[in-house]
């Protein structure tokens, strides 16, 4: 029975006017009758409708390639690259759950760290990263980065260690720069892992690439070592 | 004499964007861009978020069109509620609420293409319908859900603009809906 206190705060609800004080109260009355969120659902519809009275306008140009575009590189950038077929490998069946937690881990410390930073929140895009050629690397390398707070976070596991003259550079590829922009040297622990916070020597947009490259120790200012790791 | 293919309903392209159907995407946008717009335009003041929240609203519906169940609503409406909460959004964030004032009516809008007749006739078909069932709301409990949801006021600004006491509002909020819903309903 749906009473007339429950009946205007439905309506209120329905168009985002209920105050926040009861919002949750209500919002359990509904969990817990069934034809209330029904009456809630049907009276949003209803309010929802009247958007048919207002003139239609033409959004400005434009805007539809902004969005395009901002889908065309989120898929490229989330997009897992398929291996070489001559190189096919095969995971232990721990790999995919392993990832899925170096992700949520990953996704987990750049939000926190972004609860400091002041501003908007914006999307955080993934790269899978995976070997370019024959050379022995990682299976996969994982980069979460924020472009609000121009941080990105790359994981991987078992990377062989390198002779001591020489070192693993990460590069992010931005198509506004005519050459990849330095992300730093990284270090690979005993364990053949790496867990690094960087941050990209210049100011980077949308959703970027990146890759890994051998560089003489210390790193080179531009990639000219062998590139072992690619996102796509 | 073979007749062309009837054009697919809006529910059926959001359908095929939860697929990854980019052009299905493409589509609804040409379809449902213009009327989010016209919407934002009375939701938003600044041109710089009403184009910010359109934007928003389709990446949200890119993303989101997996969740959409025909059952549950039209596709039209579906994307009005993402629309108006992103608005809100948007409004509360910027701890501005500034609303267009008279002089946008004095603007001239930009001229749209003009949808394809069977589209047309549908939008005007649902606004013919909803108009009536509007028309048979009292003024007094019609307002205040219009300055709800074309304006985004709050419970308290509604009263103040209406000088009514706030217990009047949400009663005549409650009678609107609930006859709107009514008539909705015998009229469709």
């Amino acid at each position: 029975m749906i009473t007339p206190e429950h009946e205007e705060m439905a309506a209120l609800y329905a168009l985002d006017l209920l105050e926040a004080d009861v919002t949750a109260d209500f919002e359990a009355a509904c969990r817990r009758d069934p034809a209330l969120t029904e009456m809630v659902d049907e009276l949003r519809n209803c309010a929802a409708l009247l958007a048919y009275q207002v003139p239609p306008c033409a959004p400005p140009a434009g805007l539809w390639e902004r969005i395009a575009t901002e889908i065309s590189d989120s898929k490229k950038t989330i997009s897992i690259p398929t291996p070489p077929a001559q190189a096919k490998l095969v995971f232990p069946h721990w790999v995919p759950w392993a990832l899925a937690a170096v992700l949520a881990i990953c996704c987990g410390v750049l939000f926190l760290e972004r609860q400091e930073a002041p501003g908007f929140p914006a999307e955080l895009s993934v790269a899978v990263l995976s070997a370019t050629g024959d050379a022995p690397t990682a299976e996969e390398a994982v980069v979460v980065w924020d472009p609000a707070t121009q941080t990105g976070r790359l994981d991987l596991a078992r990377m062989p260690r390198l002779e001591s003259d020489r070192d693993y550079q990460l590069w992010v590829i931005d198509p506004r720069y005519a050459d990849p922009v330095d992300g730093g040297v990284f270090a690979i622990s005993g364990d053949g892992t790496a867990h690094w916070v960087f941050h990209p020597k210049a100011q980077i947009a949308g959703a970027p690439k990146f890759a890994i490259s051998i560089e003489p120790e210390g790193g080179s200012v531009k990639a000219q070592g062998p590139i072992i790791m690619a996102s796509r | 004499m073979t007749t062309d293919p009837e054009p697919a309903s809006d529910e059926t392209l959001l359908e095929r964007t939860g697929s990854g159907d980019e052009a299905a995407f493409a589509e609804l946008y040409r379809r449902l861009a213009p009327r989010l717009y016209g919407y934002l335009r009375r939701m938003l003041w600044a041109e710089g978020d009403r184009q910010d929240v359109l934007q928003e609203v389709f990446l949200q519906i890119w993303h989101r069109a997996t969740d959409y169940r025909r059952e549950k609503s039209a596709a039209f409406t579906w994307a009005v509620l993402i629309t108006r909460g992103r608005a809100i959004d948007r409004m509360r964030k910027l701890q501005r609420i500034e609303r267009l004032s008279d002089r946008l009516e004095h603007e001239s809008p930009p001229e749209i293409s003009v949808p394809e007749p069977s589209e047309d006739a549908s939008y005007a078909e649902q606004k013919e319908l909803i108009r009536s069932a509007l028309d048979s709301i009292e003024p007094e409990n019609r307002q205040p859900i219009e300055l709800a949801f074309f304006k985004g006021c709050t419970q308290q600004e509604i009263a103040e603009q209406l000088q009514q006491p706030l217990g009047t509002i949400k009663a005549r909020i409650r009678r609107g809906l609930l006859k709107l819903r009514k008539q909705l309903l015998t009229k469709s």
